[in-house]
């Protein structure tokens, strides 16, 4: 899928509304290739995508685990644990002949990924009370291996338009195999001391070597305490007023290594820059008249050689309290988190020779709340009760300090995409001290000293500013979620309310759906429009002035076409036009559920029997985002789990009924 | 019993653990990616990426210095009218593949090639270095300043200065003297077929380093008295370039790997084209009009032989376009530049009938006027060329004009015309498209020289860059930095043409911007430059 046009999405979203795509034809009758009034260069018909191109995945899954255990004393036990979980997967991704993609000749490129992990446990556990007092003692020592092996070759140019098999492809090329192993040793303890059931002491320490890390960096320990006090057993409360209080506190600090192979750099083989359109040949090579040459080259990702751990530096308190016959409740937690030398790969200058270099980037701090809300405000003595179930969250994720004094990185994701994609937008993820972790920044238009948008008196249209922005905070303020549940004699109605609060949105869905002029929006777009601003020089950058000095307004008109097509507000447009705020309100899921009472069951062989109806995504209420792109901004999902907010054409979400019967022996 | 086998189990573990703890994670060593490889393999993998990034894929340098001297231009996009961001994809993609591939591998044969003392694989080295003073000579005409002292030093350097370009030029001859020097050296290893430009041919090597400096010596010839280097170059000019000696790398066929010329890969995929052909390049080398007054075309009335070779009609005579069309001259088809936005007829697609560069600038068809999509139906393998023994003679014949040396101005100029239609006709014989007659060839030849020789000396120079702008169709950095540095060939003016539906609002790009990225990323970095202002040191009009 993705944002490719010859999938058979990637087009459906900005067909015209009135076209009548199911009535025309949609293959070539004489060479079977796509038909699409669009252009023969632009996209491919979803219709014909849908029939002749694809993508399958075949995965064989297999895990297995072994146990021993030995009780050597009643209170000293010895076990061993030991498991692998491992597959295969074999996909294949084809397009026939007459796309626009796979230079319309045709291609087929098969997938073998294999995964292995063996994991190895072995414990002493050593568990006593004295008096009042238990204490716990769990030594042991872990080995934990993964394997990951794949390989990668496509063939081109089919030779029968309906065969998807390798062997049918009249060129077959390796598009890279990847194998890596990871191994991790990890001695750890975990000491619990517990009192009467009502305090509890944890202690936990445990130190790994991780194989991926550098000799000398690669033994890291982290210890952990944490504590609770169920104060109402403490002082033997036992009122309806107060049901539980219970105080909670925790130390912890977490190491964490990297992938496998990343502290030093590499040559990589017959590889080639960029993707379509791609400036060079691909390697090996062969001139028409010569032999064929191999060649190699540095990989584009310089490596720190004295890579450390990350190390994350957490405390949290907490206290829980029932009141009114636990009629109320409420959960409440404070905590901090500072990762320091967090590790991922960061953009270089191209003129060190890199694109990015994977390192200890600097220091993060995460600090947030987290309050849960219970109410029952209403039961009756014949089983009608209502529950209300409340959560608020805050995190507020702020970047402390980058390495070697650096007043600013850029994240990989959006970035990489834009050097080498000709299509990918231009919007980067980036980091500054004291600020929030992952501002969005891209491009913007140019504005006179007073904000007023230069207007190039040409077209009456923006002038963009050489320099990018900060253009959007992806991250949300808050977000609350309210669930209802009303229940009666085996009947159960629930429904789960969402509110997220805030958060900067980059979309290239609705900036496409705009520019393509496919909602309500771009109705009257034969009319003119002015848009608000000054006229300026686009040499200078400077406003136009009139004889007597003073600014210009624009009085220069826009076709509606060329206000979401050009240097405007959508396609070919600065990025900051399109950043929304990703606030959304959505009914996340209704479920209405059924228990067979007993009774009915008795001459079955089911002990237990419910069916239930879940309506999931019901409704949801984006309110800025432009009216009519009825747009969800929850499909954001980058696939850089360091990159947030930045939304290149995802699919869009979906509306699920499911009806669930489940029957228990 | 099971005491007894537990504790076994148990004593194997720590063994493990403890003895072999360090061997088994000893083991962060990528099997599928070598951290040595040979010097032969990097050469392969710099001469593909230099001819990539000079190329006249959209990706390449060719493409937008193409655009800037209106050759050829992408539609609905704002470099026609001179529009250049940091950001764009023409900008950076050639910027990428420079720094971080070509001199990155470059500094990684050099380094190998010389760490072995008594044992250096010298002609490595010295092919190395003049391609690299080649490339920053490329990088210092098209951005001006550019990272080189601190430059491809990888974390050691991670925000390199910018170094002023006249302070990098003169670095770049001692660089070319160097490699000429190294590559007479004996050598451990030498290159054969992994030299895919010149197979392993040094003495051509040499020939290009000193040709390259003609050229060098020749673009800063306005701030610089360069007179005794350039004669002393011309002294013996069998160390030249020659015929069949050009600078230039040749394409395959294969389709995967793609082996063929970028440029023709993405003009001929089906309905991919991306660049137009200017109608105003089409109208000089036809004769026509239709910009200016008559006087307007220096060759008016005069139809250059070249044509069915440059261009590519993809409909066949009088076939309807697909759609309304903003530009039709018989079947040629296409747009005009500085008309985005501002003519209807530009935004539509014209993908199957819009007419693309043909089979002498980039491997494409020769238009044997019967029309016809293009699919695959080029040569395809074309060579990308970079310097040749045709340019070599328009940069004499402009030197031998302004009195640089005493040479026959007028006599070179018409070696050079006759060596650039030799150049076309090489290209249609390995294609199998017919030659252009030798009578044809003389007769425009003669039309030309009979302009040329009742012109002043400024009206010359503007033969001499008007023709050498034509021949060097399909590599458009050299016509770019002779427009800067001459003033020539004169370019279409939207506000001053015939045109009401052109307007230029923005004035030439003295030099490229920045990669956007870079500037981001690197503290030492300058502030993003005015283009319209930022001129390149050796530009002193």
């Amino acid at each position: 899928m993705g944002n490719s046009n010859q999938s058979a999405f990637a087009r459906a979203l900005y067909l015209g509304r009135n076209w009548d795509v199911h009535g025309q034809p949609y293959q070539n009758p004489v060479n079977l290739g796509s038909e699409f009034m669009v252009g023969r260069g632009q996209a491919d018909n979803p219709l014909w995508s849908y029939e002749n191109a694809g993508f399958t995945s075949n995965t064989d899954r297999v895990t297995g685990n072994m146990n021993l255990g030995y009780d050597v004393t009643d209170w000293l036990n010895l076990s061993y644990k030991i498991g692998i979980d491992a597959y295969n997967d074999r996909q294949k991704d084809f397009i026939r002949p007459g796309s626009t993609g796979a230079q319309g000749q045709g291609r087929i490129t098969l997938y073998d990924v294999s995964w292995e992990e063996i994991e190895s446990n072995l414990m002493l556990t050593f568990n006593k009370y004295f008096g009042d007092w238990n204490l716990r003692v769990i030594a042991g020592n872990n080995v934990n291996q993964r394997t990951r092996d794949a390989q990668a070759i496509q063939g081109s140019n089919y030779v029968v338009f309906d065969i998807d098999d390798m062997d049918n492809a009249n060129a077959v090329v390796p598009i890279g195999g990847r194998y890596s192993q990871r191994r991790i040793l990890g001695l750890f303890t975990d000491i619990s001391l517990g009192y009467k059931g009502w305090a509890y002491l944890g202690l936990t320490g445990r130190n790994d070597w991780s194989s991926t890390l550098p000799k000398e960096n690669r033994s890291y320990f982290y210890p952990a305490v944490t504590g609770t006090v169920l104060l109402t057993n403490a002082l033997n409360i036992e009122s309806d007023l107060l049901n539980l209080l219970k105080l909670r506190a925790a130390w912890s600090q977490v190491g964490n290594d990297t992938d496998p192979y990343l502290i030093r750099p590499v040559y990589l083989i017959n590889n080639f820059y960029g993707t379509t359109p791609r400036p060079t040949a691909e390697l090996p090579f062969t001139p028409t008249s010569g032999s064929t040459s191999a060649g190699a080259s540095l990989s584009n990702q310089e490596r720190d050689p004295n890579l450390k751990p990350e190390q994350t530096e957490e405390v949290e308190f907490g206290v829980d309290v029932f009141t009114l016959n636990s009629k109320f409740g409420i959960n409440f937690t404070y905590y901090k988190r500072t990762a320091k030398d967090q590790i991922a790969p960061v953009s270089l200058p191209v003129s060190t020779g890199f694109s990015q270099l994977l390192t200890n980037f600097g220091k993060v701090k995460n600090e947030g709340v987290e309050l849960g809300v219970h109410i029952t405000p209403f039961e009756t003595s014949s089983g009608f009760r209502w529950n209300i179930f409340g959560t608020f969250t805050h995190n507020k994720n702020v970047v402390l300090e980058l390495a070697d004094g650096v007043d600013e990185i850029t994240l990989l994701g959006g970035n990489v995409a834009a050097q080498s994609n000709y299509f990918a937008g231009q919007v980067s993820s980036v980091l500054r001290p004291g600020q929030e972790y992952g501002l969005l920044k891209g491009s913007v238009n140019m504005r006179d000293q007073d904000g007023n948008l230069l207007i190039d008196p040409s077209n009456g249209q923006m002038i963009r500013d050489p320099n990018p922005a900060i253009i959007g905070n992806p991250n949300p303020d808050f977000t609350v979620g309210v669930t209802n549940t009303f229940s009666f004699k085996g009947i159960r109605l629930s429904a789960v309310f969402d509110w997220k609060e805030g958060g900067d949105l980059y979309s290239n869905t609705v900036l496409s759906m705009l520019g393509r002029g496919v909602t309500k929006f771009n109705e009257e777009r034969e009319m003119m429009k002015i848009i608000p601003g000054v006229y300026g020089d686009p040499n200078t950058y400077e406003p136009l002035r009139d004889g007597e000095g003073n600014k210009i307004q624009n009085t220069t008109m826009v076709e509606t076409n060329s206000l979401f097509f050009g240097e405007t507000f959508a396609i070919n447009s600065a990025n900051e036009w399109s950043v929304f705020d990703a606030t959304v309100y959505r009914l996340r899921e209704i479920t209405l559920a059924y228990d067979l009472p007993t009774s009915f069951l008795e001459k079955t062989p089911f002990g237990r029997a419910s069916i239930s109806l879940t309506g999931r995504n019901l409704w949801f209420w984006a309110p800025h985002f432009p009216k009519y792109t009825n747009y969800d901004p929850e499909i954001n999902q980058y696939s850089n789990s360091n990159v947030q907010g930045i939304e290149y054409s995802t699919t869009p979400s979906t509306r699920r009924f499911t009806l669930n019967i489940s029957l228990k022996f | 019993m099971k005491t007894k086998y537990f504790v076994s189990i148990l004593l194997i573990l720590v063994l493990i653990l403890f003895n072999s703890c360090e061997d088994y994670l000893d083991i962060n060593d990528d099997p599928n990616n070598p951290t040595e490889v040979p010097v032969s393999q990097l050469l392969a993998t710099v001469e593909v990426d230099l001819a990539g990034s000079m190329g006249a894929s959209v990706g390449g340098l060719s493409g937008y210095t193409s655009a800037m001297v209106h050759q050829m231009f992408q539609r609905g996009n704002t470099h026609q009218f001179y529009d250049l961001q940091g950001t764009d994809f023409e900008v950076q993609t050639p910027w990428n593949i420079m720094y971080s591939r070509l001199l990155t591998d470059i500094r990684q044969i050099i380094n190998l090639g010389t760490q072995d003392e008594g044992n250096e694989d010298w002609h490595y080295v010295g092919i190395s270095q003049i391609i690299k003073a080649y490339t920053f000579s490329v990088l210092v005409d098209i951005w001006g300043d550019v990272p080189f002292s601190e430059a491809n030093f990888g974390s050691e350097v991670r925000m390199p200065e910018y170094d002023n370009g006249d302070n990098i030029y003169p670095q770049l001859f001692t660089l070319v003297d160097e490699g000429i020097t190294n590559l007479q050296k004996t050598s451990n290893l030498s290159p054969g077929a992994d030299d895919i430009i010149y197979q392993g041919n040094l003495s051509l090597w040499i020939k290009f380093a000193r040709t390259l400096k003609l050229k060098m010596y020749n673009q800063i010839r306005l701030v610089q008295d360069v007179s005794a280097e350039i004669n002393a170059l011309l002294a013996d000019e069998s160390q030249l370039i020659g015929s069949g000696d050009d600078f230039e790398f040749p394409y395959g066929a294969s389709l995967a790997p793609m082996n063929r010329n970028p440029a023709y890969q993405q003009e001929y995929t089906p309905g991919a084209a991306y660049f137009y052909i200017n109608p105003y390049f089409y109208e000089i080398m036809t004769g026509q009009n239709t910009f200016f007054p008559v006087e307007g075309n220096p060759y008016s009335g005069i139809t250059d032989p070249r044509v069915p070779y440059y261009f590519y009609n993809q409909l066949a005579p009088g076939q309807a376009a697909e759609n309304p069309v903003a530009y039709r001259n018989g079947d040629f088809v296409s747009v005009y530049m500085f008309s985005y936005n501002i003519d209807p007829n530009e935004g539509f697609d014209q993908a199957s009938s819009q007419t693309i560069a043909g089979l002498y600038p980039i491997g494409g068809r020769y238009d044997d006027g019967n029309g016809g999509i293009a699919s695959f139906n080029g040569a395809g393998d074309t060579p990308q060329r970079m310097l040749t023994y045709f340019s070599r003679l328009y940069t004499q014949a402009e030197l031998a004009l302004v009195g640089i040396t005493s040479q026959n101005d007028s006599l070179l100029l018409a070696q050079a015309i006759q060596a650039s239609f030799d150049k076309v006709n090489e290209v249609a014989f390995t294609a199998g498209a017919p030659a252009i007659a030798q009578g044809d060839i003389e007769s425009y030849i003669n039309s030309v020289m009979s302009l040329y020789n009742s012109a002043d000396n400024e009206g010359k120079l503007l033969h001499i860059m008007t023709q050498k702008w034509i021949a060097s169709f399909g590599f458009g950095i050299d016509a770019y930095n002779d427009y800067r540095r001459t003033g020539y060939p004169v370019l279409h003016d939207g506000n001053t043409d015939n045109i009401d539906i052109t307007v230029r609002t923005r004035e030439f790009p003295l030099s490229y911007p920045w990669k956007t990225n870079d500037l981001q990323v690197n503290e030492n970095a300058p502030a993003q430059k005015n283009i319209t202002t930022f001129n390149v040191f050796w530009d002193a009009n």
